[in-house]
């Protein structure tokens, strides 16, 4: 792709929001016009002109900008490349001419479209002249580059956040679809029960009760505890295998959205059945109501037990459930309930158990009998009715999603998923109407609705969130089309970039966003994806694409000048350039963002 | 001779970027600010210390030997410390070539013992306990950030900048130096040959410095890379690497070399004697990182436990009387306190499979030059009692008593002279255990 267009016809200043054209000056007897076009920040940035200058300020780069200036001589002036620093300043270089960039009318701008005053002069057959020409440069690729390039980028940017990346022929499925089309599709074609593999063993694991466990020997209980670990890191390869290797990436995403949400840690339940009904129902529910997620998560079994609502029994509440329930399932710390709300809550959940073999069960002979008083509302069943203890606790979450706090709660999470920065909370409001509707929480209706909300697809937006550990290793094998030589490897690697999937660590969840890159991680995340690369490299059996570049170049967003050089450089360094190129590509600092 | 690849890029480096210093640790040659000499190494006893066969309650030798048929450690195997009736130690703790280790500590006046650790309404759960543990929470709140990260990043002087608050030696998952605006370096080994901060330079070695631009988030990744680079450049200038003297292995030339320390004499093989050998180098050659924690694992022994813990202790009296030796040896040792953790105890009775199940207070050990502990009073805490337990059979939480863990770590930033307001009450540090 040449972005230069010298134009040899003059062309109507400001006609088009698609040029970089705002307005222009006309100056005397030398009619400039001016036509623009970038790489600006997105992608390519090599596919420029061949001798770039040096970028001369740090916090604002385009690269592979030419800027035409056509006289009525047709004396071409050439911009090739305008960089400014944070305050605007700057200057570029002009064949036949000078010129400085005044400031950007937006200095407050992240990534977003920015306008310049150009002060320019040019020299043509007709004499010299000055003038002011307002340009808009901004790395906003739609207004630059042809439309099929911005329908690249906005499904690029939606596959990147909405899933774990993409691979050119997964994208290309997509090109001829209009955006809010390819969105509704997407969303509502996901089918949980559709799955690349068959369920692991941990789904048949047979539970020894506590009497039959003591009988064994103590070899035998080794025995048990190591087939229990087995079967637990079948699961960690299960799912990792299912984001890897999915065709509903969304679905995947949002088991892992409400795993961080309802956490259960499998290090600490340590029983594999009941670990793998917990993955099972956060897949099957990760697109349906949250009403239902929430009711049925309440009877798991892995949250019976990490959450110790076995001991909530009559006369000695565990009030563990009922915190997190109000806490960090449904209205958020010092929103609507009090320290009083949350015994009143422990009490109707009394009684929601598990039996010996971790099959959830509901005991009436267990269960606090009277009347509860729930965010003032009082619940109130019968002592005698043998249902009491399932309709107390059923009764306690129709009450907390009466408060319209719930889908905000829920929809700030969604924001800081798939938007991330400073919160809209007027769009929030807007979404979290949507997500309650007429109670039933529809998890489609509102995903949708962010999908295409305008501050998911704003184009400022793009690269500037951190890719979790898992999306990185992810997003590099479903872009590629490569698979792990085993998956549990990226378990462990992942876990020591501090994202063990299914052991969070602890139940709040990751807290992700900036924080997920420390000199820690960072140094991890690097020296595991020179290992990937090795693999790529050496295993022969998987062909790494030729075109890696472009193929990771659908993951990554403003790769600095520099690391592109650093990456060219590969062959200077050492004796085995296209493994250390492959190495160099896969730790782009780029690729943390999303 | 033909370059390796690490000594092509590493020379490669030496040509590009000139690294800046950070401002804490000024330049070469000057001195760091005086609270930032001092150097406090956590231990973690992972997977929840059997303190009761660690140190033994020898006033109540009757109950303790009655409830632990298999597991009591025999009379025999008892080593009393002066002054201390009241205890006795494993003797995995005190036997060894050379020395007597922690007797020989507690006898120099550099050993201190707190007696029944730990916090109310303790989590018997190694992930919640642990998690506890790092954050420095009470039992039942769940708090985002480590206990050092906060009291760091209150600290004066201490900015985002700063190239290394901490280094985590080989276990990383947990962490008390969690969350922002800490820089925290996970020092492990890929090779044998190499020392903990040489890997960690390898790992780092190729990093190219790159203008912070781009995105927000993109800025943030490229200012942690260049912190990584700035400390990289910091081990490199402490331990005067010099590519073209190295070995194969890399081994630098101007590593910290302990009196005594050949084979195995000096700490344990294996990798917790590593550690404590890395840390040492790292404090030996004044490298400015004010926290390092290091790693024991195996403790969890619900079956079978005996043999595997007396080995884990002898590992890890050897590698602490190592370490103490070596800081001895470099003049370090009274910058230094060391102190260990774990996320909880066990339970009193023995179960059924010659093991021991999660439990709950713990006694755990400060390391230090005689001059910062007061001669008077080295043993905190009375031990809990073996009869007056709990209701799940584990040593009671008595309030007034017990001593709250955070006495401990309102201890250990006192010593470092940095905040210790970073808890939800004030926790008053051990008087008498280490002196203010």
């Amino acid at each position: 792709m040449d972005h230069t267009q010298s134009a040899t016809e003059p062309q109507q200043a400001g006609s088009s929001t698609a040029d970089t054209v705002l307005a222009c000056a006309t100056l005397a007897a030398v009619p400039l016009v001016l036509s623009a076009c970038g790489g600006g920040g997105g992608g390519g940035g090599g596919d420029g002109d061949g001798d770039e200058p040096a970028p001369l300020g740090p916090a604002i780069t385009f690269t592979g900008l030419t800027i035409a200036v056509t006289t009525s001589t047709a004396a071409a002036v050439h911009i090739d490349a305008v960089a400014a620093d944070a305050e605007g300043a700057a200057a570029f270089r002009l064949d036949g001419g000078s010129g400085t960039v005044s400031r950007p009318r937006d200095p407050g701008h992240r990534q977003a479209e920015s306008l310049y005053e150009f002060a320019i002069s040019a020299e043509g057959g007709m004499g010299s002249a000055t003038g002011t020409c307002v340009v808009r440069i901004n790395p906003a690729p739609e207004d630059i580059l042809s439309e099929s390039d911005a329908r690249v980028l906005s499904l690029r940017h939606l596959f990147n956040r909405m899933s774990f990346g993409v691979g050119e022929e997964e994208l290309g499925r997509w090109l001829n679809v209009p955006y809010a089309e390819a969105v509704q599709r997407i969303v509502d074609a996901a089918d949980p029960s559709q799955t690349t593999q068959r369920p692991p063993s941990a789904a048949t694991f047979h539970v020894l009760t506590w009497t039959e466990y003591d009988r064994l020997s103590p070899a035998e209980q080794q025995a048990y505890g190591d087939s229990k670990g087995d079967a637990i890191s079948g699961i960690y390869a299960w799912w990792w295998r299912e984001i890897i290797r999915t065709r509903q990436p969304l679905l995947e995403k949002m088991a892992l959205f409400w795993h961080n949400l309802l956490v259960v840690a499998a290090s600490d339940v340590f029983e594999p059945r009941a670990m793998w009904g917990y993955l099972d129902l956060l897949r099957s529910n990760a697109l349906g109501s949250y009403r239902d997620l929430i009711l049925a998560i309440a009877r798991d079994p892995a949250m019976v037990m990490f959450l110790d609502s076995n001991s909530n029994v009559k006369g000695r509440p565990n009030e563990n459930f009922a915190r997190e329930l109000l806490e960090l399932f449904t209205l958020g710390e010092g929103h609507v309930y009090g320290e009083a709300d949350v015994v009143e809550v422990a009490k109707c959940f009394t009684g929601w158990g598990i039996t010996d073999r971790q099959v959830f069960v509901l005991r009436q002979d267990r269960h606090e009998p009277g009347a509860k008083t729930v965010l003032g509302s009082t619940i109130s069943f019968a002592d005698d009715d043998p249902e009491q203890v399932r309709k107390d606790g059923e009764a306690v979450i129709e009450r907390v999603l009466q408060e319209s706090r719930v889908a905000v709660f829920i929809c700030e999470k969604l924001w800081d998923e798939f938007v991330g920065g400073a919160r809209d909370d007027g769009m929030i409001a807007g979404w979290a109407d949507t997500f309650r509707g007429s109670g039933d929480y529809d998890i489609r209706r509102v995903l949708k609705d962010i999908f295409t909300s305008s501050a998911f697809t704003a184009a400022g937006n793009r690269g500037n969130m951190i890719r979790s550990p898992v999306e990185y290793a992810a997003a590099i094998f479903r872009a590629t089309g490569l698979q792990p030589g085993r998956y549990i490897d990226y378990y462990w690697r992942a876990s020591q970039e501090d994202q063990a999937l299914l052991n969070p660590p602890n139940v709040r969840g990751w807290v992700g966003g900036l924080q997920w890159i420390s000199a820690k991680t960072l140094l991890e995340r690097r020296t595991h994806m020179a290992w990937t690369g090795w693999e790529f490299y050496n295993h022969g059996s998987q062909k790494v694409p030729e075109r890696l570049d472009g193929v990771l170049e659908l993951l990554w967003f403003a790769t600095p000048v520099a690391q592109r050089a650093y990456v060219d450089d590969a062959v200077l360094i050492t004796w085995d350039p296209r493994g250390e190129r492959i190495r160099r590509l896969l730790t782009d600092p780029a690729l943390n963002c999303k | 001779m033909p370059l390796t690849r690490r000594e092509l890029l590493r020379m490669s480096l030496a040509t590009g970027v000139a690294f800046a210093m950070p401002s804490w640790l000024s330049a070469a040659g000057a001195s760091p600010s005086p609270t930032w000499t001092r150097r406090l190494v956590l231990v973690e006893l992972d997977g929840g210390n059997d303190g009761l066969n660690t140190i033994i309650p020898y006033d109540d030798y009757a109950t303790y030997d009655a409830k632990r048929p298999t597991l009591a450690v025999p009379e025999s195997g008892l080593r009393a410390l002066a002054g201390v009736p009241s205890i006795r130690l494993n003797y995995n703790l005190v036997d060894g070539p050379g020395s007597e280790r922690f007797r020989r500590l507690w006898n120099n006046g550099e050993l201190a013992i707190a007696l029944g650790v730990g916090m109310p309404d303790q989590s018997r759960s190694h992930f919640r306990g642990i998690d506890v543990w790092n954050s420095g929470s009470s039992a039942g709140t769940v708090w985002n950030t480590g206990w050092l990260q906060r009291s760091l990043t209150a600290a004066a002087g201490i900015t985002a900048d700063t190239v290394a608050h901490g280094a985590i030696l080989s276990r990383t998952t947990s962490n008390p130096l969690a969350g922002p605006d800490v820089n925290v370096l996970a020092l492990s080994k890929s090779d044998p040959w190499d020392s903990y901060a040489e890997t960690f330079i390898g790992q780092a070695e190729d990093l190219a410095a790159a203008p912070i631009a781009g995105t927000e988030a993109l800025q943030h990744v490229l200012r942690v890379q260049s912190g990584i680079i700035t400390a990289r450049s910091q081990l490199d200038d402490r331990f005067a690497w010099d590519p073209l003297l190295n070995d194969d292995h890399g081994q630098a030339t101007a590593m910290p070399v302990f009196t005594g320390d050949s084979g195995n004499a000096l700490f344990p093989s294996g990798d917790f004697g590593n550690q404590c050998r890395a840390v040492a180098q790292m404090i030996a050659a004044d490298v400015g990182i004010p926290v390092y924690k290091i790693h024991i694992g195996g403790f969890d022994n619900h079956a079978g436990q005996r043999a595997k813990h007396d080995d884990l202790l002898a590992q890890l009296a050897h590698g602490l009387t190592g370490l103490r030796d070596a800081l001895q040896d470099k003049g370090r040792l009274a910058d230094t306190l060391i102190m260990t953790y774990s996320e909880f105890g066990r339970r009193v009775e023995e179960n059924g499979s010659a093991g021991t199940d999660h439990g709950t207070l713990a006694p755990h050990v400060l390391i230090s030059d005689a001059s910062n502990f007061s001669g008077a009073n080295r043993l905190h805490g009375t031990y809990p009692s073996l009869t007056a337990l709990d209701g799940r059979g584990d040593l009671a939480w008595v309030d007034g008593t017990s001593i709250d863990y955070r006495r401990l770590y309102a201890t250990a930033l006192r010593f470092l002279g940095m905040p210790e307001d970073v808890f939800d009450a004030t926790y008053a540090p051990l008087t008498g255990l280490l002196t203010a």
